[in-house]
């Protein structure tokens, strides 16, 4: 289901799960700006068409993520019922949280 | 320590934009690295997208703070967006804004702009964290209240002392026009938007101070009951709200409703918004002709903020349709371009002072004395937002 590709410093590689109750997760790991949210959409967008239900993006690998990224999770917001970002890193939160897009963009822990 | 380097018109050069900025600041603490990596991430990004050149990034290093300067040959300017919950893209500067101590742009003598933004460094650790990494002064977290940092030692800072005087105003304020709020009745027909009435939402002709932020009030009020604050809001989404809000409470059968609309400038270096229900609350005059509203003058970067009685207001020579005057001081009152209320001959209003020696009142924020119509009583209150810096006169 999902692919790992080799990842030197930055490189994006993208796993996709779903677990049982009906959520996608998607695990991204590597660099999130505007050379990689492009592939990313790519490699997600299928599984939003199949099921638009609740999206999970684990976030815990990515180390650098910028308007980009949070651009791309915004699209999602507006196509899935639920998205939750998860481990996002102390900066995207901030950022998430001072842009006022907590509420749209949940995030766990 | 100033190091400049090209890069090429690609999307592979923000990704190299940011090692390279990340390897300049790598002595600094790891907070500081990250924020400079992201904020030369959606600068060069922008290069990226809205130009079609290569842009040149420089870096500056001192103890004291980081300079970064990105320096593009596109034609347009960069400018802060305010984009709502909804829309994906926009925030790039934002983000800028939300994370440097200061930031601005420039247009190049041969074409181009430059984006430019600093991070001041604390001078002294606050954190233990940082006391343990035992590291040189200038590696230590930047300082996260900018206001104090610039502030020199034993100097008040004016600013940040202004900021909190608004809070404080915006506060009182808030709680007097608050409780007459009337609960919109949700059945109501909404009206279609070409209501004269209707604030307009932004005002393209206003310049744009670097750091400065849109605010947009409405205010109801019917001659009655007096103004009421509707809402207000810097972001799309608000705004529409409080239209739907402002359309449902108009159409009230039997009220006289006036929509006011003013801008304001953001004072506060945090990003935090200042007096976001901050009450703009205007007078309804007898005399005030259908479809009137009031124009904040915002050519300067201010919000002017007046509540008084109908008699302590004037009635100025017809207004036709000229947007808010730059050069007014104190509250005016125009009509809205095309509107019903700008035929020739019609009274408008204006928020003038008969007193022939107005008393000064200082300024809220900045340096700048401004004169004001009347001094501010019990029931009445003017109160001036002026960036520090004079707004560009473009």
């Amino acid at each position: 289901m999902g692919e790992l590709d080799a990842n030197p410093a930055g490189r994006l590689t993208v796993e996709i799960a779903n677990d049982g109750d009906g959520s996608a997760i998607v695990i991204v790991k590597g660099d999130l700006d505007m050379t990689t949210t492009e592939e990313l959409e790519a490699r997600v967008d299928p599984v939003i068409q199949s099921s638009s239900d609740r999206l999970v993006v684990d976030v815990s690998g990515v180390g650098f993520a910028d308007s980009s990224a949070i651009a791309l999770f915004v699209r999602w917001a507006s196509l899935v019922r639920e998205i939750e970002i998860r481990e996002p890193s102390a900066m995207l939160r901030r950022v998430i949280q001072r842009m006022g897009l907590a509420d749209r963009l949940e995030m766990s822990p | 320590m100033r190091q400049t380097r090209s890069f090429e018109h690609t999307p592979e050069s923000v990704p190299e934009a940011r090692h390279f900025a990340r390897e300049l600041a790598r002595g600094s603490a790891a907070d500081v690295v990250d924020a400079i990596e992201l904020m030369v991430s959606e600068l060069v990004t922008n290069c990226i997208r809205h130009t079609d050149s290569g842009f040149d990034l420089t870096i500056a290093l001192s103890p004291e703070q980081i300079r970064v300067e990105v320096t593009d040959r596109g034609l347009g300017a960069p400018g802060m967006r305010s984009p709502g919950p909804s829309d994906p893209t926009g925030r790039g500067l934002r983000i800028v804004d939300m994370l440097a101590t200061r930031w601005g742009h420039e247009k190049r003598p041969g074409g181009g702009n430059t984006v430019w933004f600093t991070l001041t460094l604390e001078a002294e650790s606050s954190t233990a964290g940082a006391a343990a990494r035992a590291q040189p002064a200038r590696e230590e977290p930047i300082s996260r209240r900018r206001t104090a940092a610039r502030r020199r030692p034993g100097q008040p800072a004016s600013r940040a002392r202004g900021r909190t005087r608004i809070r404080e105003a915006c506060r009182i304020r808030c709680r007097a026009i608050r409780p007459p709020v009337p609960t919109p009745e949700l059945g109501a027909k909404p009206r279609p938007a070409t209501r004269g009435w209707i604030a307009r939402v932004g005002r393209p002709s206003v310049p744009r101070v670097a750091g400065s932020r849109r605010l947009v009030e409405y205010v109801c009020a019917d001659r009655e009951a007096g103004p009421v604050l509707v809402g207000s809001g810097s972001r799309r989404h608000q705004v529409s709200r409080h239209l739907r809000q402002t359309r449902a409470v108009e159409s009230r059968p039997g009220a006289s409703w006036r929509v006011a609309n003013g801008v304001r400038c953001r004072a506060g270096g945090d990003g935090a918004p200042v007096g976001r229900s901050l009450g703009l609350t205007l007078p309804v005059l007898p005399q005030m002709p259908q479809g009137a509203h009031y124009v904040i003058d915002s050519a300067l970067a201010r919000l002017v903020l007046f509540q008084g009685k109908e008699r302590e207001v004037t009635t100025s020579p017809p207004v036709h349709g000229r947007p808010a005057s730059p050069s007014g001081d104190g509250p005016q009152l125009n009509a809205r371009r095309g509107d019903r209320a700008t035929r020739p001959g019609t009274a408008v209003p204006s928020l003038r002072c008969p007193d022939a020696n107005p008393p000064r009142v200082t300024s809220a924020v900045g340096r700048t004395r401004i004169p004001v119509a009347k001094p501010p009583s019990a029931r009445e209150s003017v109160i001036f937002l002026v960036p520090a810096a004079k707004s560009p006169a473009r």
